[in-house]
């Protein structure tokens, strides 16, 4: 699995359990301050904060540990998920989601599949414009097929809902 | 209570009657579609499906609703194991170790073995209606809030070493799942928890959301131009060649069995849906289990349990839906309603006096789930040809399978953007080597927890007591003790053995 | 291929634009020309489910039309009432409501994103569901002034909630009278189905939908119910002022609304087919076994129903200690 450089691996995975810890830290600790804010209550009636305030503070305690204990861990981190960017599909699928949101609300199912099949196919730098047109056509015939006709699903064929 | 064989017999009387059978396998066709598509849930189908059932006599109705209840169950492992896809909240579990399996060429051979736990379970599920409704209700009741926080205590701690990795990331994710399921309105209090002014939020984050948000597309973020291509030689082979081997079978009996003891313990306890099942039998395979370092990489006990538990505790489902009137999920309040519509007054009269429309129930159990097997098993080799596809055409239709399916749980396009924004957010805790599993656990009990800890407290006006005064609780908290010190036990005293098991996980 | 795939999605737009401009000029004469949509806070199969479903069916037939439930649960019906109130006001897209929605609304909640009252016209009303005051099988208690007498003498009491309605008319009791309990809430009324039946509880006010049945089926005991008038579905059950609390009177009703500016043609339509629905027997039977009343108001009475009931919703929020979100 080795994709990325092995010196770029390495400095990252020696990092990679701070970063870790780190946004523990700071999801934990986000949720403690918020929560705060809500009311504590006491024992009889437990307020709404109670419960977020004591899961963030624990969260933000193990996200210190975590990146305290880093340096022991690190070694083992040759499984991860290969650490070279790929803009393009990750812009691809991001964009393929939202713009089926968008679609699906003004423009309809077709329009909405269609779309979203042909730009998360293109993320993939091995599909060509027309490899990922016919995919995105084919899918659309099936998914207005199944979707519209058998299963009813509460978006317009064409036009806004 | 007579519980007779004249009575099943009647029962299957009405569901042989042509009609009858006819409904059963719209139904149990129509629940193993949407059990293939992702996100789209019983519950959408069955919202679907209600409105025609309006013409049908009741015992038709209910027999063709209930098919689509248990058949969507066949559906849901499909994906989980062949694309690591979780595409029913039940199901995720089995990705860990299904899709695993299927990367070293045995995915036949681990959706074979799902049959026969579903099989496995169902009947169990469906034998356990029949002779014991009555007394099972009656368990139900003695599980008041102090008894259920305990449980979902003791599930949070079990599961929490549940995915492969550092335990201690492992305990993190539980309680980020447990912060997520804080989100929305609180129940006791109406204050919005972590909504920042959105109405969408109110009621939470969607589970089909978070699950196909951190598993699908974080899995599609991952694997975008960068998938080591599984080995499909195998996709090749006929059906008879993926039939599991004896020594798979061997080790996955006990699994099956108890994967469905605990289907039909959570299926007594009000409110305990099959997601939590077969969690919770996932977690307590790997726990008993003499080799836990295998679960991760491909341990077929991790796909026999969770899936016979999944399957054992839907067929439970129906007995305080049935013999109470009292549904214990969302899918269940849906039957009731259907049966209400019919003009059938659910409660404990029920069987006796709708003895066409339970028996008749009971006895389509046993012929929805026969037309099951007949329907999956000979599937199994098509649904493995699709690894041939390749991966740059399935994920984008995959991703708009999400999308729509995502859209049809609750009918809102909010919720497909929170399924981005999980995908996302799931990614970079893939890169942080986080394993997000445990965050499904966590969102699915941590609010049962906290409402029961709440309510349970309330009740005692205050006094922590009540958990250990009651006797069910106390052995609940007894277990959650017992595990925490063997774990901190099996930590001080094995430094030694955590070597290996490094790594082994890391291979 | 993209190109003529964009150039046709193009004209595809211009065509709908085009009928959107054209269409209302026509649109009130041919009403409705293409399928309804009833929007409710619930989800599929809930007991408002099965009310509306049973309407939207009977509609149906009168408008020719489909007539199609959107379930839009969540956010104590929030999310439904904001979809339609921005939603065309063509009368195509229309809402089922219950009055703890339109009137309760307001004062639950801070910065909705509608106005309950500004943003919706009422229709037409076709039916008042009754809460039911249930105890324990097991209990001694026979009668409200039984339990209202227990209470009097009982420490830290026990009263459970699942929703407003539910809630704030446990207020209205306690408020009149004159006793305290500590409320329980729970999420839905049948997972606090075990508390009352083993007494746990000391009384809750359930929906009478999912309440009559269990009533009838000796699974709970009613004391009272909530409407004016004795429920069908539970014909020897007393009212709340029949058992002795004066002016009390709790009944959420439902009635169909349509977003501000819906054509009045339209609105007559529409106000004119639920007021064939609702005095039909069949109805009346649907009704009653459902633990609801048939109640046909017509729009403009509907809606000086609601605007009269605010004040008194105001106040029970207020008692209720209830800090507006």
């Amino acid at each position: 699995m080795a994709l990325g450089g092995p010196l770029y691996r390495m400095s990252f995975s020696h990092r990679r359990d701070y970063y870790a810890g780190a946004l523990m830290v700071l999801v934990g600790g986000g949720a403690a301050i918020i929560g705060s804010r809500y009311q504590m209550g006491s024992l009889t009636r437990m307020g709404p904060g109670y419960f977020p305030t004591v899961l963030g503070v624990i969260l933000a305690f193990i996200g210190l540990v975590i990146a305290g204990s880093a340096a022991y861990v690190a070694p083992a981190a040759a499984e991860a998920p290969s650490l070279r960017p790929d803009w393009r599909g990750w812009l691809c699928i991001a964009a393929a989601a939202l713009l089926f949101i968008g679609l699906a609300r003004y423009a309809g199912l077709v329009a909405a599949t269609f779309v979203c099949v042909f730009v998360a196919a293109l993320g993939d730098r091995e599909n060509s414009w027309k490899e990922s047109a016919l995919l995105a056509a084919g899918v659309t015939v099936f998914g207005v097929l199944l979707f519209a006709f058998v299963l009813h699903v509460q978006i317009p064929i064409f036009g806004g809902m | 209570m007579d519980t007779g064989f004249g009575d099943l017999i009647h029962g299957f009387g009405v569901a042989l009657q042509w009609q009858n059978l006819v409904y059963c396998l719209i139904g149990v066709l129509a629940g193993n579609l949407v059990g293939v598509l992702p996100g789209m849930g019983v519950l959408s189908a069955i919202s679907i499906l209600l409105p025609l059932t309006y013409g049908m006599p009741p015992v038709g109705a209910v027999l063709m609703l209930a098919g689509l209840a248990y058949g969507a169950q066949y559906g849901g492992a499909i994906c989980s194991i062949l694309l690591n896809l979780p595409c029913h909240p039940p199901h995720a579990v089995t990705c860990l170790d299904g899709f695993p399996l299927t990367k070293q060429g045995k995915g036949g051979t681990a959706l074979g073995i799902t049959m026969m736990g579903a099989v496995f379970g169902a009947a169990f599920g469906i034998i356990q209606m029949i002779f014991t409704a009555p007394y099972i209700a009656r368990i139900a009741f003695s599980f008041g809030s102090a008894e259920i926080c305990s449980l979902m205590l003791l599930g949070l701690l079990a599961g929490s070493t549940l995915a492969k990795g550092s335990p201690l990331k492992g305990v993190a994710m539980t309680i980020l799942g447990l912060l997520l399921g804080l989100v929305g309105q609180d129940a006791n209090t109406g204050v919005e928890r972590f909504t920042f002014g959105i109405i969408d939020l109110d009621d939470g984050v969607e589970l089909v959301a978070l699950s196909l948000g951190l598993f699908g597309i974080a899995e599609f973020l991952r694997g975008v131009n960068n998938t080591a291509p599984i080995d499909t030689a195998y996709a090749k082979l006929g059906v008879s060649d993926m039939r599991p081997s004896r020594a798979d079978m061997k080790r996955a009996a006990f699994p099956i069995l108890r994967g469905t003891l605990i289907g039909s313990l959570c299926s007594m306890i009000p409110g305990t849906g099959p997601t939590i099942a077969s969690f919770v039998a996932y977690a307590a395979e790997k726990k008993i289990s003499k080799t836990p370092e295998r679960f991760g990489h491909g341990a077929i006990e991790g796909v026999a349990a969770p899936e016979s538990s999944t399957h054992s505790s839907v067929q439970g489902d129906f007995i305080p839906t049935m013999s109470l009137g009292i549904p214990g999920d969302a899918v269940m309040a849906l039957l009731l309603g259907a049966l209400i519509i019919h003009g059938v007054q659910p409660g404990p009269r029920l069987i006796i006096e709708h003895a066409d429309i339970f028996w008749g129930l009971i006895a389509s159990f046993w012929i929805g789930n026969l037309m099951l097997i007949f329907l999956n098993v000979p599937m199994i080799g098509i649904w493995v040809k699709m690894l041939m596809v390749p991966y740059r055409f399935l994920f984008p239709s995959a991703l708009f399978f999400i999308c729509i399916g995502v859209f049809a749980a609750k009918n809102t396009l909010f919720d497909v953007g929170t399924t981005l924004f999980f995908g996302l957010f799931g990614y970079l805790l893939l890169l942080l080597r986080f394993e997000p599993a445990p965050i499904l656990l966590g969102f699915v009990l941590g609010p049962r927890f906290e409402e029961n800890f709440r309510r349970a407290l309330v009740i005692a006006h205050g006094d922590l007591n009540t958990f250990v005064e009651r006797p069910i609780s106390a052995v609940f908290l007894a277990l959650c003790l017992l595990l925490v010190g063997t774990q901190v036990w099996v930590r001080l005293r094995g430094p030694k053995t955590r070597i290996p098991t490094t790594l082994l996980e890391t291979e | 291929m993209n190109c003529w795939q964009r150039g046709a999605r193009k004209i595809l737009l211009g065509l709908i634009a085009l009928v959107a401009l054209v269409a209302p000029a026509a649109a009130q004469d041919n009403y409705p020309n293409q399928p309804i949509h009833v929007v409710i806070g619930f989800a599929a199969g809930s007991g408002a489910d099965i009310l509306t479903r049973y309407f939207t069916d009977k509609l149906q037939s009168l408008a020719k039309q489909p007539v199609i439930v959107d379930n839009k649960p969540g956010a104590t019906g929030n999310i439904a009432l904001r979809a339609v109130a921005e939603a065309k006001p063509d009368g195509y897209t229309l809402l089922f409501s219950a009055n703890s929605n339109m009137a309760g609304s307001r004062y639950l909640f801070k910065d909705l994103p509608f106005d309950t009252i500004k943003d919706f016209t009422p229709i037409a009303s076709f039916a008042q569901i009754a809460f039911v005051m249930v105890v324990s099988p097991k209990s001694p208690l026979n009668s409200i002034a039984d339990l209202t007498a227990y209470l009097k003498k009982k420490q830290g009491a026990l009263s459970g909630y699942t929703n407003q309605t539910g809630q704030l008319s446990t207020e209205y009791y306690k408020q009149l009278a004159g006793v305290t309990t500590t409320p329980v809430a729970y999420k839905a009324t049948p997972d606090a189905m075990r508390d009352i039946i083993e007494g746990q509880l000391d009384f809750m006010i359930i929906d009478g939908t999912f309440g009559a049945a269990q009533v009838r089926q000796g699974q709970l005991k009613a004391l009272a119910v909530t409407t004016a008038q004795r429920s069908p579905s539970l014909p020897d059950v007393p009212t709340m002022q029949e058992a002795g609390i004066a002016n009390f009177e709790f009944s959420p009703w439902w009635a169909a609304y349509a977003p501000k500016g819906t054509p009045q043609p339209i609105l007559d339509k529409l106000q004119n087919w639920i007021l064939q629905v609702t005095p039909l027997p069949e109805t009346a039977q649907f009704l009653k076994d459902n633990g609801a009343i048939p109640q046909n108001d017509t729009g403009p009475q509907a809606d000086a129903r609601l605007k009269a009931e605010l004040p008194k919703w105001e106040s029970l929020v207020k008692a209720a200690g209830i800090e507006p979100q």
